[in-house]
């Protein structure tokens, strides 16, 4: 790895250790410091690294973030958030505000035996013994620098629980804000889920931010462990103001048989980066992975996926799809490595993009790196526009252009859309791209 | 079946049928690489100091360059300084003016390649410029190519006789900067072929040379240069040998292609350089740098390879489609056996408007073999109505190998259509069983399963290179089966 | 009245020219047919009255309902009636058939100056076409023609004809690849919208859904220009005789 300029990766270390705090344990502060190291000795990304050669780090690595940013004083009310608490089918629902969990806006509607979710601020004040020894373990695990940064700098996020056998009715939502007191501000976060054997659950994601628009830098990292069986549906709704910078870093390890769904939804963001990385530790696991971004003004949507099958008889798939407006830039660098020795993997990418815009550009490197032969591998891109075909057909039948330029573009996204269960949650998706797309109601279309 | 079942047997004894080392006289530099050597290949070749200066600065500039490291392929550091850079049958100053004056042994060297030279390019028509180690040795045909205006001749030479028209050109599609190799071709570069088809000329016949690395520890940095004149038309055809070495030889060839308004160049290329032996020592690193300008409109150009042998190969051979509704294609087979590694693919870079290119990519890897597609296409802001078409595809024969698919894509104008698909995967066992239910043994049944996983390749290339590509396929997986 | 006269018309695609000085006169309330050889531009002739872009009318002129039709954009021309059955019809993943349809339908209104129909209205209206064109319910639940197998596809161009009631509908090869009871399917589309104020251009390469369709007057198109017109037995005559002995007059005359 390239370095950048030394004393930037300087005062990314120093920002680390800064986040420690005298009365924590000892595990915390060998982590933080480990971390703070690991940034001075391996140093930053920089456009050189095939992973961010479309999205150059220096500018966002380079600006003078604060850390350690207070929430506002008084807290949001529930009034103050209602806008994203429509989720009365949660079972439990964790907010955290400019990465601090925000106890009395956090709600456990349904207890589930076997299911602990607690905020990792009181993991590393000791409250919850059960759960150390994860936390320290992911901790430490052997991550890229970009996510070390969050990882390291984390003092919250969500820390989630799932015994063996437990299925939990009805979604978990995980809701991160950020209000006007984040403005410059670094937001570090890192959630770990761990799901024990034949467990099922369902997981929202959601960053967005409160009416004003700071100019924020949201870095999360997302540990997720499913165990023999388990089953993940896990969704991301990234929506962060305008002027923010959104790093999102799924690490997903999957054990025999275990089942990780992923959805993402981009719309936010001046830059919005999504890695995830999934391991196919197991034999016969399943993983779906889909995405729709979309992005207007000079938005940077940028998803590196890696998925890596080390199992045999092991399925995953992926669907990320862009549509890009004015002068934004979309891109998927998207790469399946399927391991010598394997058997009866079957992987398949797909990455399909919109151009509605004169300015606006699409970088894709859909990847397969394939080091077993008893395997079925594909992948497939597109970058274009509207299919000039299907354009005349509506139109012959009286449909008006800008109309039937609408209805495609919302064909070309629903594939993506029909993916949620949730159905709150899909149709408000829908909603807001019938909203996007200037056309009227959609609930027909899906039928 | 039975004449390919007959070649099987026959090369099973013979694990590179090309592995010779001819036994001539040679002329051959000290290794080393500073000015000196530098200016005595020019001095040698006569050239004027124009050229001269541009090797000298092509050397200053890759002196400040690294090598690159990005390509999916390892192999032990290269000592530049242990290579010789310059080796030629001994009898240069009395060059043989026709195929008769040729020394009979090196005759006898194209004989033991398969390539009858005065009976090949007589039969096929083709006209055939060979270069051996370093140095062109025979143009055949010269005359009567001369007749439509056509220039066919080496690179030397062309120099020498041609040189407005080659310093024009030279350089300008793949700049001395562009990359490593390309810098140390140009510095060093000893001779090639030149092409040039004059206004409206269609060339009557298909143009080919040979190379082939015979001395050793030397590299051989060969420099093509074509050039279609405005509505010109011409096919040309290269084939590589080297003979069976323990030691890495290096071969870092430059190919620049010019096609001018409503001008179609066609490049095909067999390449068979020796490949190593079954443990992966030695063998030639095919380092190659070749990049076609569609400068008109409408112009066209076409790269046809096929490469089976080297023990390494890296090479990109490119299209820069400028001209309005130029059109560029690429169609490749790798096969990749033993230790070989391949890092190829191509570069489709769209700036002209309604410019169109196809890529059609077969790897196939067996063995401990790593073989990667790598491609780009870029459609530039103005490239309005582009269109790429890209398949790409692998096959795996056996546990040990990888196969890589890695392409680029970036698109910044809407009005452009980029599709790519790729797909992965071993020989179907249901086809393999259909074919052997049906009495065809196992390994002509794979020969004939890969045959048609690259016939769309295959297609592309003239007849008899089209033959030999897919006798060369059928030796080069030679006990990849079973 | 003639709802539909063509004058001349010239057109070219990709710059090749396909149609040269074509004349046809379609009255309000006539069927006629157009036959052809292959590649004689009766595509390029139902694309160019429907609008398709890359159609390019060289000379001459279309008149419909005695307006310019050639101003139009396509969708323009189908709120005022025109209706085009494509030889080909376009899958559309992703776009809801009945949501497509009701679309469809409420542009025309809205063009109208009628109402938009709800849903419960629209539903009622399209149970009555279903039935007509003996296709089912559930076919309205998937995309646009995706998936659907090549009969359902006609009878899809059928419903939509059925739903939007055009003034002038356009039958591209509609008949082709279809068995006899798609076919009579088809016809029976296709007579129940015959009335004194509507036409129907049926181009069709053979004979046989003439049967089913009674033409007032069959026209045959060759090398870009209608080279005779007659009556329905002229279309016996072409299916008896083939086109050679009417190509060999037109050579003279070109």
């Amino acid at each position: 790895m390239t370095t950048l300029n030394t004393s930037i990766r300087d005062a990314w270390s120093d920002r680390i250790t800064s986040t420690l705090r005298p009365e924590d344990p000892e595990w915390v502060v060998s982590a933080k410091r480990e971390a703070a190291e690991l940034i001075r000795s391996k140093g930053l990304p920089t456009r050189r690294d095939e992973d961010w050669r479309y999205t150059d780090p220096a500018p966002l690595l380079e600006a003078d973030w604060r850390v350690g940013v207070d929430g506002p004083t008084p807290p949001p009310t529930e009034e103050d958030i209602r806008a994203f608490t429509y989720w009365d089918a949660s079972a439990v629902r964790v907010v955290f505000l400019n990465g601090r969990y925000v106890p009395e806006l956090s709600v456990h509607r349904t207890r589930t035996d076997g299911l602990s979710v607690v905020p990792l601020s009181e993991v590393m004040a000791g409250k919850h013994p059960s759960v150390e020894s994860l936390v320290a373990q992911q901790l430490t695990a052997d991550r890229p620098a970009m996510d070390l940064l969050a990882t390291g700098g984390a003092r919250d996020g969500l820390v989630l629980r799932l015994e063996d056998g437990v299925e939990v009715e009805g979604p978990i939502h995980v809701l991160c804000l950020t209000d006007a007191s984040g403005d410059d501000a670094y937001i570090p976060l890192f959630h770990v889920f761990e799901l024990g054997g034949a467990s099922r659950l369902t997981l929202v994601e959601r960053y967005a931010n409160l009416a004003s628009s700071p100019r924020s830098f949201t870095n999360s990292a997302t540990d997720i462990l499913l165990g023999p069986g388990a089953c993940l549906d896990h969704y991301t709704l990234e929506r962060e103001a305008e002027r923010a910078i959104h790093l999102g870093a799924r690490h997903v390890r999957q054990e025999d048989r275990s089942e990780f769904r992923q959805t993402t939804f981009t719309i936010g963001a001046s830059l919005a980066r999504h890695d995830t990385e999934v391991l196919c530790d197991g034999d016969e696991t399943t993983t779906s992975l889909g995405a729709l971004f979309l992005g207007e003004g000079t938005q940077h949507i940028d998803h590196r996926i890696l998925v890596h099958h080390r199992g045999d008889q092991s399925r995953s798939e992926q669907l990320f799809k862009g549509i890009l407006d004015e002068g934004s830039t979309g891109v998927f660098n998207g790469r399946v490595v399927v391991d010598e020795g394997t058997h009866g993997n079957d992987a398949q990418q797909s990455n399909h993009n919109l151009l509605l815009s004169d300015d606006a550009t699409v970088n894709t490197r859909p990847q397969l790196e394939i080091y077993a032969d008893d395997v079925s591998c594909s992948h497939g891109a597109t970058v274009g526009q509207l299919d000039p075909d299907s354009l005349f057909y509506l139109r012959t039948r009286g449909i008006p252009r800008g109309q039937a330029e609408s209805l495609l573009t919302y064909a070309f996204a629903s594939d993506v859309v029909d993916r949620i269960r949730i159905d709150f949650i899909r149709e408000r998706v829908q909603e807001f791209l019938s909203t996007r797309m200037e056309f009227g109601n959609t609930s027909e279309m899906t039928q | 079946m039975s004449s390919d079942t007959d070649h099987i047997e026959k090369v099973t004894s013979q694990d590179y049928e090309w592995g010779f080392v001819t036994d001539i006289e040679q002329e051959k530099l000290e290794p080393g690489l500073n000015e000196g050597v530098i200016r005595f290949i020019s001095a040698k070749k006569g050239e004027p100091k124009p050229l001269l200066e541009w090797r000298l600065a092509a050397f200053e500039a890759w002196k400040t360059m690294e090598e690159p490291d990005w390509a999916k392929v390892g192999y032990p550091a290269i000592d530049y300084q242990s290579i010789s850079y310059y080796a030629a049958p001994k009898n240069d100053d009395d060059r043989p003016k026709s195929l008769d004056e040729v020394d009979p042994e090196l005759l006898e060297t194209y004989e033991k390649l398969g390539i009858p030279l005065h009976e090949r390019a007589a039969l096929a028509g083709v006209a055939v410029d060979a270069v051996f180690d370093s140095v062109s040795v025979a143009t055949t045909y010269k005359g009567k190519l001369e007749e439509m205006g056509i220039i066919f001749c080496s690179l030397s030479e062309a120099v020498r006789e041609h040189p407005d028209l080659v310093l024009k050109y030279l350089g300008s599609v793949v700049p001395v900067r562009d990359n490593f190799f390309a810098a140390l071709n140009s510095a060093v570069f000893s001779d090639g072929s030149f092409v040039y088809i004059p206004k409206g000329v269609r060339c009557p016949m298909e143009l080919s040379t040979y190379f082939r690395i015979n001395a050793a520890d030397t590299g051989q940095f060969e420099r093509t240069l074509i050039v279609a004149d405005e509505g010109a038309h011409v096919s040309y055809l290269e084939g590589c040998t080297a003979p069976k070495r323990d030691e890495n030889q290096l071969h870092a060839a430059v190919v620049e292609l010019v096609a001018l308004k409503d001008a179609t160049i066609k490049y095909s290329t067999v390449q068979n350089w020796y490949p190593g032996d079954k443990d992966g020592k030695g063998g030639i690193f095919n380092f190659v740098t070749k990049r076609g300008l569609c400068k008109g409109d409408r112009s066209k150009i076409s790269w046809t390879q096929v490469e089976t042998g080297s023990a390494i190969t890296w090479k990109y051979p490119s299209c820069v489609l400028k001209g309005d509704d130029s059109v560029g294609e690429f169609y490749s087979v790798a096969l990749t056996n033993n230790h070989q590694q391949a890092d190829t693919g191509t570069k489709m870079v769209h700036l002209g408007r309604n410019t169109r290119s196809t890529i059609v990519s077969k790897g196939i890897s067996a063995g401990f073999a790593q073989n990667t597609y790598r491609g780009l296409v870029r459609i530039g802001k103005g490239a309005r109505g582009a269109r790429n078409h890209s398949q790409c595809d692998s096959l795996l024969m056996g546990s040990t190998c990888g196969a890589h698919t890695f392409p680029y894509i970036e698109v910044k104008n809407r009005h452009s259509e980029v599709e790519h698909e790729a797909t992965t995967s071993r020989i179907s066992e249901d086809q393999l069983f259909y074919l052997r239910q049906r009495g065809i043994k196992e390994e002509d049944a794979v020969n004939m399963i890969v045959n048609g996983f690259c016939k769309e390749v295959f297609r592309e290339l003239p007849m008899e290179f089209a033959v030999e590509a897919q006798k060369l396929l059928e030796v080069s997986l030679e006990g990849a089966v079973g | 009245m003639n709802l539909l006269e063509i004058k001349g018309l010239e057109a070219s695609v990709g710059g090749k020219p396909i149609l040269h000085g074509l004349d046809l006169v379609v009255p309000m309330g006539e069927v006629h047919a157009i036959m052809g050889p292959n590649g004689s531009g009766k595509s390029t002739l139902s694309y160019v009255l429907a609008g398709k872009d890359g159609y390019e009318v060289t000379a001459g002129e279309v008149l419909y309902k005695g307006k310019n039709l050639l101003d139009l954009a396509p969708e323009e021309r189908a709120a005022e009636g025109l209706f085009l059955a494509f030889q080909y019809p376009v899958a559309i993943p992703g776009v809801n058939n009945m949501y497509f349809l009701k679309a469809a339908l409420n542009a025309q209104r809205k063009h109208n100056g009628e109402e938009e129909l709800d849903a419960v209205d629209f539903m009622n209206l399209l149970d009555g076409k279903l039935e007509l064109v003996g296709l089912d319910r559930d076919l309205l639940k998937r995309s646009v023609n995706d998936g659907f197998s090549g009969g359902e596809k006609k009878r899809n161009e059928i419903l939509q004809m059925a739903v939007l009631e055009p003034t002038l509908s356009i039958l591209d090869e509609t008949d082709s690849g279809l068995d006899i009871d798609a076919l009579k399917v088809i016809a029976d589309g296709v007579n129940s919208l015959r009335a004194p104020d509507r036409s129907t251009l049926l181009i069709t390469h053979y004979q046989r859904l003439l049967d089913y369709i009674v033409p007032d007057r069959v026209h045959v198109l060759a090398r870009g220009r209608i080279i005779k017109s007659g009556d329905r037995h002229l279309a016996l005559e072409l299916e008896e005789r083939g086109y050679a002995w009417l190509l060999e007059g037109s050579e003279t005359g070109a």
